[in-house]
């Protein structure tokens, strides 16, 4: 795969810019006029969309990838160079996040319309969007890291969205918090692959760029950096950090659920097609880094099999229909992981895309439930839809089976291509993401026995959501069901990264039929039979019983972080605040003595001795002898005499004393 | 030309002292004519500015000749920035101080002192006259606390003028011995002194300690721990505009004499200690943060925050006296270049912050963050802009911020890695609190029988540029840092 450098490529870069400056000008118009801000946004989502496909159809025809670099800044005689680049990766992420992203924002415009802050919201989602293509084109990994920075920023603000409400705020401050605990091991790995190659470029013209042969060479000629770790391992593991924050995974999934707080076109944006993506795409773009070290890989599918396996557990306890879907994401993200650390990019990058469609199906289809039920969520309140909104329930029901990876499905070819790498390369990872899938068809069954059949459970008769919202359900609909066929009939394997598709093997085949089958049919018998209802306790818990609160509870992963990390930290805060104060008190007990001493200069002996004594003493004494004075020279002259005569007595006592002795 | 952009601000202090101080709006305009008259002057130099030049609009004539005291000023890489910081920050001070009612005639005489003071510091080559500007510097400042700071304005201007002379009479006793030893004041004289290896000869056993007693000088000033203690007194008292030219010019003050003098005149001291000296650094910008995350008031946050930004600058000089390890990188570069566009952006940044936590004050008639809820919903376009201006000093990327951070840790990554991984914690904690504080200010549920103004466009106009400076700092940082290139390297290769 050859890297060319070309300046004619530049023009990718208005893929980001159009959003951008979108949401400048969004920005700056009068936040009342909403038509105009929905209409600028979409006509920008719109000549993105156009452009993406040109560039998805340029990398069909190209071999290797083009891209282009510029100087940012120059520091001495170093240069920072920033980049734009064009493969496949790109182009077809750049082709499903437009796609899917027009949509959703053809959803949201109907689905904000009660909301005055509209045009404010379409501003943030054009942000976002402007964030994540510039992520996709970046052709270094510091440009890489400033779109994904910009891209939690928009998060930050859509999910904080009704920010009147204190669990949104709450919500928006941890998911920024969570990724940037990721993002700070992410910035370290860019500032160790600077240290070692002098770039952050991906590809150079020189061949120096950090994923060619010779900066991958500079990297790897690090050996045993830390823990056995060659430096490009090291590198690609910190870089996991980051994605581990992004994505999701363990240990810092904790945002990922809260962040349902922000309005549904928000989640679907953020957890389906985009944000959460980045962290697989960040691996999937550096995976020459983690291909230097084995060790890494195998990191990377471990946790992601772990995750898988830990979310789809939790999900099969949840009462929201969203929060359900979030713990789905996460378990699918895993998934994908397990694709990336086992197979290579093509395998998990096929299942993120694919995932893509059917997750942003189920995320606005569950936000046309939600308009229709009125802002209700929880599903225990819902029930028999599928008589009320039939459209959006049809949809829906196909985003479950692609979700479940029913045969033939979208879910089923890229779900089934990571099973298959996974049996080769390891067996427990094999397994542990085959009990993932099968919870996965079990819980999202439970959730559409809960939502769509038996009676309706709510207050006010539930409606269908207008055509605005319906049209891009169906749309994804289709592709959920199709879009893998189409896809593996087009070799996306060998577009994605150059491999031929793996032989099929019959025992994992037959295994994922079983899982998706079984899935589906258990948790139909399961549920069915089962009471469903507000305060009736879940078939579920019947049958477990307590640890159905832990897994309700989310294995206390919350709570635990707050019992620990977060008192560590609040510890470091006391610990710097305590610090001061004593430093303070020092302070305070040296310039007390200063101006102890200033005050005893300045008053004991500035006022008491000159001014008092010498000055105002003498000033007094003369003063207040005048009285006396006064009333000695009052112009009788007996009093005369009298003063006389004890004076020649005084005189004559002092006399005799001093003659005396 | 510099001696004109220096004095014009005095000039017009005159003026307005031979005004009647009941003339409130002729004193005003004086006083912005002669900002804005160095402001357009600095421009025209920063314009005229040559990049691949080293030295230029150098002024130097004899002084004192008795004492071989010479008056000379200059432009380089190293002050180009900070110039424009003073004459940007003023005019912001100047629009803040509109409101002050009280004795405005002495106010605004303090306040153009002061702005001398500051171009004379960044200005000046020799230590005689700069000296005289360094400690000019503290009377304003001393005089605008006592007359219009807050509760306790008098213990914070003791304080302050305590600890900024402790740190200064020890520089005078350095530089007096400095003067007997080498009989010049000139700084590019003593860097050359130093540069050929004489000057340590001629300190001989004293070197440390002359070293030391300079070091003191800017530690105060910076400040770094332990001698940073005044700083949250003096912020929190003084009033808002005084505030915006501690945090946005004076803090660079320091940073700045590390730069311009203790590098150059003690290189071999600076790496023997670089040690423990990043160390300080270190723990400043991390108690910073901590500090930061467990204040009640938004001055409170806002000062630990600038302690925590000015130490990452300390934290750049300091990293420069390691030892370069297996790396193709020019680390010193990138971390003195950092530090350097890091003093503009935190210049630009920490006095728009300011600015609207005063514009704030004067509407909540309080900083307390715990008192203030929901306000994104009463004041959205102020809290569009404070969340810009928050979010470029939390490092975000396309801001100011950012792209001076990453400088500085991408240069003393590679010359101190396990300090810069420790340094990154800060970032983490920036993050904390600054979220934090606008969490708790501004969202929430909207609160009851507010009617307070959104901010107004007088009061917008003047804060505007910081927000589109910030944005142009951190998109195009090689905009600001072509001006530096050239002195930065020429440093380096002198010292390396």
């Amino acid at each position: 795969m050859a890297a060319v450098s070309q300046s004619e490529i530049l023009w990718i870069a208005l893929i980001p810019l159009l959003p951008l400056v979108a949401s400048l000008v969004i920005a700056l118009i009068n936040p009342k006029s909403k038509g105009l801000g929905v209409s600028i946004a979409m006509i920008a989502m719109l000549g993105s969309l156009v452009l993406s496909f040109k560039a998805f159809y340029m990398t069909w025809h190209l071999d290797g990838a083009l891209f282009f670099n510029f100087e940012w800044l120059r520091a001495g005689s170093q240069s920072v160079e920033l980049g734009v680049l064009l493969n496949s990766l790109t182009g077809s992420m750049l082709a499903m996040v437009t796609f899917v992203g027009l949509l959703i924002f053809i959803f949201a415009g109907s689905y904000m319309d009660h909301d005055e802050r509209k045009t404010r919201f379409f501003c943030y989602l054009c942000l976002f969007a402007s964030g994540m293509l510039g992520l996709l084109i970046a052709n270094s990994i510091l440009l890489l890291f400033m779109c994904w920075e910009i891209v939690g920023l928009a998060s930050y603000l859509l999910i904080g969205f009704w920010f009147h409400k204190p669990e949104a705020a709450k919500a928006a401050q941890k998911a920024f918090i969570a990724t940037r605990v990721g993002d700070i091991g992410f910035l370290i790995g860019i500032l160790l692959v600077f240290k070692y190659t002098g770039t952050f470029v991906f590809y150079s013209s020189n061949g120096l760029g950090i994923l060619q042969d010779i900066g991958l060479t500079m990297l790897t000629s690090h050996t045993n950096v830390i823990l056995g770790l060659n430096a490009a391992g090291l590198v690609a593991l910190l870089f996991f950090v980051g994605a581990i924050g992004k994505s999701g995974q363990l240990p810092l999934h904790i945002w990922l659920p809260d962040a349902m707080e922000g309005p549904t076109p928000v989640s679907a944006l953020i957890h389906a097609a985009t944000m959460v993506a980045a962290g697989v795409f960040l691996v999937a773009r550096t995976y020459p880094l983690f291909a230097a070290d084995p060790i890494t890989l195998s990191v990377v599918a471990w946790f992601g099999a772990a995750t898988a396996l830990f979310a789809a557990i939790i999900a099969l306890a949840q009462y929201d229909i969203k929060r359900i879907l979030a713990f789905s994401t996460v378990s699918q993200l895993g998934l994908m992981m397990v694709g990336l650390g086992t197979g290579g990019v093509a395998t998990g990058m096929f299942h993120l895309l694919t995932h893509a469609f059917f997750k942003a199906l189920l995320f606005l289809g569950a936000g046309s439930i939600i308009h229709g039920c009125h802002d209700e969520q929880d599903i225990r309140k819902m029930g028999g839809l599928l008589k009320y909104m039939p459209t959006s329930s049809v949809c829906y029901l196909f985003g479950t089976l692609a979700l479940c990876a029913f045969p033939f499905t979208a879910g089923f070819f890229s779900k089934d291509a990571i099973l298959l790498t996974a049996w080769s390369k390891s067996q427990p990872i094999f397994w542990i993401s085959a009990s993932a899938s099968f919870l996965t068809a079990v819980y999202m069954t439970r959730q559409c026995v809960y939502v769509f059949l038996g009676k309706y459970r709510g207050r006010k008769s539930p409606h269908e959501s207008s055509l605005q919202m319906t049209v891009p359900l169906m749309i994804l609909a289709v592709i959920s069901l199709v879009g893998g066929y189409v896809a593996t009939s087009f070799h996306v394997n060998h577009y994605l990264d150059g491999s031929d598709h793996a032989e099929h093997l019959q025992i994992v085949v037959i295994i994922s039929y079983c899982i998706s089958l079984g899935g589906i049919f258990l948790g139909y018998v399961f549920y069915k039979r089962g009471k469903l209802g507000e305060g009736l306790p879940d078939p579920l818990e019947l049958l477990i019983g307590p640890i159905y609160r832990v897994m309700e509870n989310r294995f206390y992963v919350d709570e635990v972080y707050n019992g620990t990390i977060y008192k560590v930290w609040d510890g470091l805060g006391c610990f710097a605040q305590l610090i001061d104060e004593i430093l303070n008190l020092k302070k305070l007990i040296t310039v007390g003595i200063v101006r102890f001493f200033a005050k005893f200069f300045a008053e004991t002996t500035d006022e008491k001795f000159i001014n008092g004594l010498a000055f105002d003493g003498v000033c007094h004494v003369v003063q207040e002898s005048a009285p006396i004075a006064t009333r000695m020279q009052n112009g009788f002259f007996s009093g005369y005499l009298r003063t006389v005569s004890i004076g020649v007595l005084l005189l004559g006592i002092i006399m005799w004393v001093s003659f005396g002795s | 030309m510099i001696t004109a952009i220096t004095l014009l601000p005095l000039f017009a202090a005159f003026l307005i002292l031979l005004m009647p101080a009941r003339r409130v709006n002729y004193i005003k305009t004086t006083a912005f004519m002669g900002a804005i008259g160095s402001l357009l002057m600095t421009s025209y130099c920063l314009y005229h500015f040559d990049a691949s030049a080293g030295l230029q609009f150098e002024e130097k004539f004899a002084w004192i000749p008795l004492l071989s005291i010479e008056y000379h000023v200059g432009l380089d890489g190293f002050n180009a920035l900070l110039v424009l910081l003073v004459s940007i920050v003023t005019q912001l001070v100047l629009m803040a101080s509109l409101s002050v009612t009280k004795n405005v005639k002495t106010y605004f005489i303090m306040l153009l002192l002061e702005v001398t003071a500051l171009y004379g510091v960044f200005t000046s080559l020799n230590f005689f006259q700069w000296f005289l500007y360094w400690e000019v510097c503290l009377i304003p400042i001393f005089v605008l606390i006592k007359t219009h700071g807050g509760e306790n304005r008098h213990k914070a201007a003791i304080s302050f003028v305590l600890f900024t002379v402790l740190g200064s009479v020890a520089m005078l006793i350095a530089f007096l011995f400095l003067y007997v030893k080498t009989g010049t004041f000139d700084f590019i004289e003593l860097a050359q002194l130093a540069k050929d290896g004489q000057l340590k000869l001629l300190l001989g056993d004293y070197y440390f300690w002359i070293f030391l007693c300079i070091l003191m000088g800017f530690w105060v000033k910076v400040p770094l721990v332990p001698l940073h203690i005044w700083q949250i007194p003096t912020y929190a008292q003084a009033p808002i505009p005084v505030t915006m030219f501690l945090t946005g010019v004076l803090s660079k003050m320091g940073i700045y004499g590390f730069l311009r003098i203790v590098w150059p005149l003690f290189p071999e001291a600076m790496q023997a200690h670089a040690e423990w000296l990043i160390g300080f650094a270190l723990a400043t910008l991390l108690l910073g943060a901590f500090a930061a995350m467990r204040q009640k008031h938004l001055r409170a946050v806002m000062t630990y925050s600038s302690l925590n930004h000015v130490a990452y600058c300390a934290f750049g000089v300091f990293a420069m006296g390691f030892v370069l390890q297996d790396t193709p990188l020019d680390a010193r570069s990138l971390a003195l270049q950092g530090v350097i566009l890091q003093m503009f952006s935190h210049g630009i940044v920490a006095a728009g912050l300011f600015y609207m936590i005063g514009i704030l004050e004067s509407r909540t008639k309080t900083d307390r963050i715990d008192q203030m809820s929901g306000l994104g919903n009463v004041i959205p376009k102020f809290t569009a802009i404070f969340g810009i201006l928050a979010f470029s000093s939390l490092g975000l990327p396309f801001l100011a911020g950012f792209s001076a951070e990453i400088l500085i840790f991408s240069g003393s990554f590679a010359l101190a890695p396990t300090q810069t991984i420790l340094a990154t914690l800060a970032l983490l904690a920036t993050g904390v609190f600054i979220l934090n504080a606008i969490r708790n200010v501004f969202t929430g549920p909207k609160p009851k029988g507010s009617d307070m103004a959104d901010i107004t466009p007088v009061e917008l106009s003047p804060v505007l540029p910081f927000v589109f400076m910030s944005f142009l700092i951190g998109i195009l940082p090689s905009v600001w840092l072509v001006y530096s290139n050239k002195t930065v390297q020429e440093l380096i290769l002198n010292l390396f």
